[in-house]
């Protein structure tokens, strides 16, 4: 046997031993444009043919980079052609560069590995050239270009013609809530009024009360609270008493040098000691009472209407008036 | 509980308020306000700190007390060498034993006169009044729970304000009333006088049992305070901090702070203590009324304009209850 077919025998072996695919896998690296000018891309083209089985791992955008060489995008592996025995892949990126001047761009590897064994192969190296731009010093300097201004679409105009009505609207609910809410204290009106004399504004609160019906709805605290409130301030504008920071034993202490008649102070007191029992000690008092209540408190206005009022107080006519017209004001 | 049934429940645990008032009043001419203040402290948990000159009968006061309630008393004059170990206790070495073994102070007591406590330094004055606040005293590796009921009575004497340590804002807090005390008037003068120039001294005896306090403290708890109390009770100790938000521009420049949590807190029980001795299941403003100025004098601090002024915190107070309108 000569030396030539000893040769071709042991290639034999060896293809039958590594297998027919370990001989097909190969790597191809290709930059397009191969220069380029400063600030510009160039396409980096890598295309791969290897056994269809198995896994194929590529290289990463850190593999291509070096300190003067960017991956502006890494694009996905695309694949050419497949059968039973190869694969063929092909991946895009973007590269740039920043610098002028010539910029190698290393081998890249690659591995196959299947059942257990790792193939590595590699492509050949590249190199990216990069030109500087030429600045014209001698020209004149340009302003910078205005913002561009993109047309309103309908899509973007269509959340404000949705939020604009609503908010339209909900003001006009909000003005007319508040138009139709009733005066939270219409007691006040009447008492602010400096020409309305004590009794007759307290009276006429008295009337407001009663027509609220407020211990018939079950609603005792709040009418027994009221009921002292505008006694309070009937004994504060008629006997010029501070009654509404004071205590009911405080009240009745000074009430005592200012009325000679313990029956109307006697009236007075019971009013003001039930309510207090109601207010805070939970005491329910019979309907009766309550009504009874308001009567006492009238009848203590009445008895303690002051002499220049006297007139009034003998034509109950002039005074039924006068509580009318203001609870009407109320 | 219903009111109805809150009430008899008082009437029948409220018993011995009268019996205790009138025992102490054997001996105590006069100082209704103090007994009625000792009283609610007492029911109400708290402590108390009292002011005036001596010889009013604050040590006779609080001794007539304890003695009438079966209790233990001590009192510890304060004084500038005194150590925080001479009220807890301390551990002393045996040597029969051969072991430490702990010696309880005289803070193991149900009722404790700390007389002139601004005469101690401030570490004495701490240790009273932590155990006052936690009610345990722990002496070594030990902690002790401090016996019920467990009320101390503080004394501050206004003259010879010389080489004392006043105490400091946050401690005087712990405090659930202060309590300043007058001179007796000129009947009660010369009743004190009769009483003391007599063969023998009137004593006391012991008409209640610790017990019953433990139990009367728990009715008291019980008392109704409606709503409306409560907004009244805050709205004070709020006009004490925000004096403008109460139409009281005038204070404002005359607080440098107002009343704490504490302020509302020991206000509704001291109300809710003084409506049980009133023998009454609820409170009214006018008990609020009663005790707000001993609950809230030590918590009000005056800024020097107040002090140039001579305004004191009994004037604030009154400007106060006089602007918030009574539910």
């Amino acid at each position: 046997m000569g030396t030539t077919q000893y040769i071709i025998t042991g290639c034999l072996f060896l293809c039958l031993f590594k297998g027919q695919p370990s001989c097909a896998q190969q790597a191809r690296m290709e930059l397009i444009p191969e220069e380029i000018v400063l600030g510009q891309h160039s396409r980096l083209v890598i295309e791969l043919e290897a056994p269809s089985w198995g896994v194929i791992v590529l290289p990463g955008a850190g593999d291509i980079e070096s300190e003067s060489i960017e991956v502006v995008r890494y694009g996905a592996p695309d694949t050419l052609h497949r059968d039973g025995q190869l694969i063929a892949l092909r991946q895009n990126h973007l590269i740039t560069a920043w610098g002028e001047g010539y910029f190698p761009i290393t081998p890249l590897i690659f591995k196959h590995i299947a059942n257990g064994d790792t193939t590595v192969f590699e492509s050949k190296a590249a190199l990216l050239q990069v030109q500087g731009v030429e600045v014209d010093m001698a020209g004149q300097y340009k302003d910078i270009r205005p913002i561009i201004r993109i047309p309103l679409g309908l899509k973007d105009l269509m959340p404000w013609l949705l939020i604009i009505p609503a908010m339209v609207l909900l003001l006009y609910f909000m003005i007319r809530w508040m138009r139709n809410r009733k005066p939270a204290v219409a007691e006040e009106s009447i008492w602010e009024k400096p020409d309305v004399p004590a009794h007759i504004a307290a009276i006429s609160s008295l009337e407001t009360l009663r027509r609220k019906k407020l211990w018939q709805a079950g609603k005792t605290k709040q009418y027994y609270s009221e009921l002292t409130t505008i006694l309070r301030l009937y004994v504060y504008k008629r006997f010029e008493i501070n009654a509404l920071e004071m205590t009911t034993s405080e009240i009745m202490h000074l009430l005592n040098n200012k009325l000679d008649r313990s029956s109307i102070r006697g009236k007075a007191r019971e009013i003001m000691e039930v309510a207090d029992l109601v207010k805070f000690a939970k005491y329910q008092p019979d309907p009766e009472a309550n009504e009874q209540a308001l009567e006492t408190a009238l009848e203590f206005v009445r008895n303690t209407i002051p002499a220049e009022h006297a007139g009034e107080q003998t034509g109950d006519v002039s005074i039924a008036e006068s509580v009318k017209k203001n609870t009407d004001a109320v | 509980m219903d009111i109805k049934e809150l009430n008899e429940k008082i009437q029948q645990e409220g018993v011995f308020v009268n019996t205790l008032t009138g025992e102490m009043q054997k001996v105590i001419v006069g100082q209704k306000e103090m007994i009625d203040r000792l009283l609610i402290a007492l029911l109400a948990d708290g402590h108390i700190l009292l002011e005036g000159v001596p010889g009013l009968a604050k040590t006779l006061a609080i001794k007539s007390l304890s003695m009438a309630i079966k209790a233990r008393f001590s009192r510890i004059q304060f004084t500038p060498d005194l150590l925080p170990a001479d009220l807890i206790g301390t551990m002393i070495y045996s040597q029969k034993s051969e072991e430490f073994l702990v010696r309880k102070g005289p803070l193991f007591a149900n009722f404790i006169l700390a007389d002139e406590i601004n005469r101690a330094p401030a570490k004495v004055q701490s240790a009273l009044l932590e155990a006052m606040q936690e009610r345990q005293v722990t002496i070594g590796d030990h902690t002790f729970a401090l016996d019920e009921p467990f009320l101390v009575m503080a004394t501050e004497n206004p003259l010879e304000q010389e080489g004392t340590y006043p105490l400091p804002e946050a401690q005087v807090d712990r405090f659930m009333l202060k309590v300043i005390i007058g001179y007796p008037g000129r009947e009660e003068e010369k009743r004190i006088l009769r009483l003391n120039v007599q063969q023998e001294f009137p004593a006391t005896s012991p008409v209640v049992e610790p017990a019953d306090i433990i139990r009367a403290r728990k009715v008291v708890r019980d008392v109704y305070l409606d709503e409306k109390i409560e907004n009244y009770i805050t709205d004070i100790v709020f006009a004490s901090r925000f004096p403008d938000q109460y139409k009281l521009p005038s204070l404002s420049p005359l607080i440098s702070y107002g009343g704490s949590p504490r302020a509302s807190i020991n206000m509704a029980l001291a109300s809710k203590a003084y409506a049980f001795i009133r023998q009454r299941g609820y409170v009214i403003p006018e008990d609020v009324r009663a005790i707000c100025h001993d609950v809230l004098r030590h918590r009000i601090g005056l800024t020097y304009e107040a002090e140039a002024e001579n305004i004191t915190t009994e004037d604030i107070i009154n400007d106060i209850l006089n602007k918030v309108e009574v539910p």
